[in-house]
């Protein structure tokens, strides 16, 4: 196996997006697209795991964590790409997503130092998708607040790397070790919006366009996500600290319980995926704090599916955005895939999401009882929430209470830039195909969880 | 000796990019931070690393003066380029900020230098992540808030470069690609920034 194959995997959407920013065919453009999605998905699948190359100092390896997710990275910024094509997300908006996944490609397959870095990079470049012409005063807040909030996540976690990879495991006790641990929890607490710096991730949320916000929750958190517990995996004082895994547990807790009962108050729908997704963050640190393999395992489940909740949700916020004033018709797909990704939520079967829940909620009902039951009434909260505001954004005609200042009559619903009369092709297939895998690793789960296992082998937990 | 020059060009430098009311002055502290840290670098036995900082910093710098050129040509002073940055009253409560920075850089670097990297090189870095973090809570403006992440980029790469994880190359390379990015995504929100403040779903 040819070396260089490895720094293909990174190189390719890198080129590709700066090949789309030469071209202006829309034809063109999707050949681009679809040409190196699929040559780096099929380097992702062909790549013996273990494989490593080092170039000019620069260690990479291939990891069962790049061949879980990586497929998953392209399949979902195709997704978005084909989506983002038309007004008002403009030309650039599939460019920005190759770029987000060369770096997020580079996380994956290099050592933690240099992937904070290219985390970092990632960040940056979702910044772009956030200011958009109808909201720009707001939307342009919240893009200066993500731009802060963002790198000094980035720049915390920068330096926690840096003082752990100096100090090593039998100096656990140093206070600069320790503040190496807690400047990490600090970088992921900001980078990925775990309560109570959760700010930026709402007011982004509910001033970004769809496929915007699918870019930044879906594609660079998760890839954040992932990177955390390839720290984890890397350096096992991050996590094998009491103070540390209390730290995360702590906030994951606080995320679970916030998210969940905060988002049954909200009546935005963007707002709701905004808590909600704070929630779901909280299940997942709350798994990796609890360091046992089955935690560990739901985490990683939990963090897959974190991805294609994001597309569901927001492709059916998408689907709503379409929808003009008064317009009462009822938009299957759309409601299937709000309400379905509530069903997620919630971990509830017959999707997949339910399988990593409970193996989380078993672990935090040993723990206590009392743990489980926050989990379980912040899951009720959450669906009742999915139900009602569902209900309202797509069963009834389009109000003007689903913004706080209505529009114009005859102008946009209020959520985010109307633009289509029919919700687009792309859209409902999205809808149609995430629902359909869910339900189908539901009965299959076991190719990704051997890879998950794999990818956690190298740990040694404390209660195994 | 050599090394306190480096540090005093240091010190004025981010003087003057939090202190001057003129865009371009802020920016020309940017430019010789960028020099300065480069210097140091070099003094760190890095030569590599104190060409690579200075390039990047140099197209980091080129890329926030372009668009504010844009906003302001030089023959018209258009309101839009006073919205990016306002004359404000508080420089001496910014220079006590920054003297405060001093002493506790010097105190720290003193205690608990980084472990690879010289005193000074501890010191430089301490200053320069702590001057953005403070200026950071106290500002109020995006470009100045901007200059702030710059500088803190620029500690974090100082460190990256001259510290024992990172010898190689291409890594540290690699993560001088988000000095320029990081400048991109300034100058981007700067040019909205007129825009933003006066369409009309402020506060909303």
């Amino acid at each position: 196996m040819n070396p260089l194959l490895l720094a293909l995997v990174v190189l390719l959407p890198g080129i590709g997006g700066l090949g789309l920013f030469l071209l202006r065919g829309q034809g063109w453009r999707r050949v681009v697209v679809a040409t190196t999605l699929v040559a780096q998905t099929y380097l992702a699948l062909i790549l013996p795991l273990g494989a490593a190359s080092e170039i000019l100092g620069l260690s990479l390896e291939w990891s069962p964590l790049g061949r879980l997710f990586l497929p998953l990275f392209g399949l979902l910024t195709l997704a978005m790409a084909v989506q983002g094509e038309a007004p008002p997300y403009g030309p650039n908006f599939a460019s920005l997503g190759l770029f987000v996944l060369a770096s997020l490609s580079g996380l994956l397959v290099s050592e933690p130092p240099v992937g904070a870095f290219l985390l970092v990079t990632a960040g940056l470049v979702g910044l772009f998708v956030i200011p958009q012409r109808p909201k720009l005063a707001l939307s342009w807040q919240a893009a200066h607040r993500y731009l802060a909030h963002t790198f000094l996540g980035g720049a915390a976690l920068v330096l926690g790397l840096f003082l752990l990879t100096v100090y090593s495991t039998a100096l656990l006790g140093l206070p600069l070790l320790r503040i190496g641990v807690g400047l990490l929890a600090l970088g992921f607490a900001l980078r990925l919006g775990i309560v109570p710096l959760h700010r930026w991730l709402v007011e982004m949320e509910e001033h970004t366009l769809s496929m915007g916000a699918a870019l930044i929750l879906g594609l660079i958190n998760v890839g954040t996500l992932v990177f955390l517990v390839m720290v984890f995996v890397e350096m096992p004082p991050a996590v094998l600290d009491p103070r540390a895994s209390q730290l995360i547990a702590g906030g994951g807790l606080l995320s679970i319980g916030l998210g969940g009962f905060l988002g049954l108050s909200q009546d935005n729908p963007h707002r709701l995926v905004a808590f909600s997704t704070v929630f779901d963050l909280g299940f997942i640190l709350y798994g990796l704090s609890a360091v046992t393999e089955m935690s560990w395992l739901g985490a990683l489940w939990a963090i897959f599916h974190h991805s294609l909740i994001q597309l569901l949700l927001h492709t059916s916020l998408g689907l709503a955005e379409g929808r003009r004033e008064g317009e009462a018709r009822v938009s299957p797909a759309g409601i299937l895939g709000f309400w379905g990704g509530g069903i997620a939520l919630a971990g509830l079967p017959p999707l997949s999401p339910s399988l990593g829940r409970w193996m989380i909620l078993t672990v935090a009902l040993r723990s206590h009882w009392a743990l489980g039951a926050l989990m379980i009434g912040a899951s009720v909260a959450i669906l009742l929430a999915y139900l009602r505001v569902g209900h309202r954004l797509f069963l009834r005609p389009v109000t003007l209470s689903l913004e706080p200042a209505p529009p114009a009559p005859g102008e946009e619903t209020g959520l985010g830039s109307a633009k289509n009369e029919r919700a687009p092709l792309a859209a409902r297939l999205s809808v149609g195909l995430i629902l359909a895998a869910m339900v189908a690793l539901t009965f299959y789960p076991m190719s990704h969880l051997t890879l998950m296992q794999q990818a956690i082998q190298g740990f040694a937990f404390p209660t195994s | 000796m050599v090394w306190w020059l480096f540090l005093l060009l240091l010190l004025g430098a981010v003087v003057v990019a939090y202190v001057a009311d003129s865009w371009r002055y802020v920016l020309t502290g940017a430019a010789v931070h960028y020099l300065a840290v480069s210097f140091l670098l070099l003094g760190e036995g890095l030569p590599l690393f104190g060409v690579l900082r200075l390039g990047v910093g140099v197209a980091a710098v080129l890329i926030v003066y372009l668009t504010l050129r844009q906003l302001a040509p030089p023959t018209r002073r258009g309101p839009s380029v006073q919205r990016v940055l306002r004359a404000s009253r508080d420089h001496p409560y910014r220079l006590a900020v920054l003297a405060l920075t001093v002493v506790i850089a010097y105190g720290l670097a003193a205690a608990n230098p980084f472990p690879g990297v010289t005193g000074e090189g501890s010191l430089a870095a301490y200053f320069l992540g702590g001057s953005a973090l403070l200026m950071l809570v106290v500002g109020r403006q995006l470009l100045r808030d901007g200059i702030s992440l710059l500088f803190l980029d620029s500690a974090l790469q100082f460190l990256g470069a001259a510290a024992t994880f990172e010898t190689a190359f291409l890594p540290v390379a690699l993560g001088s690609l988000a000095t320029p990015l990081l400048a991109l995504a300034i100058a981007f929100l700067v040019a909205l920034q007129p825009e933003a403040a006066s369409s009309g779903d402020q506060g909303r």
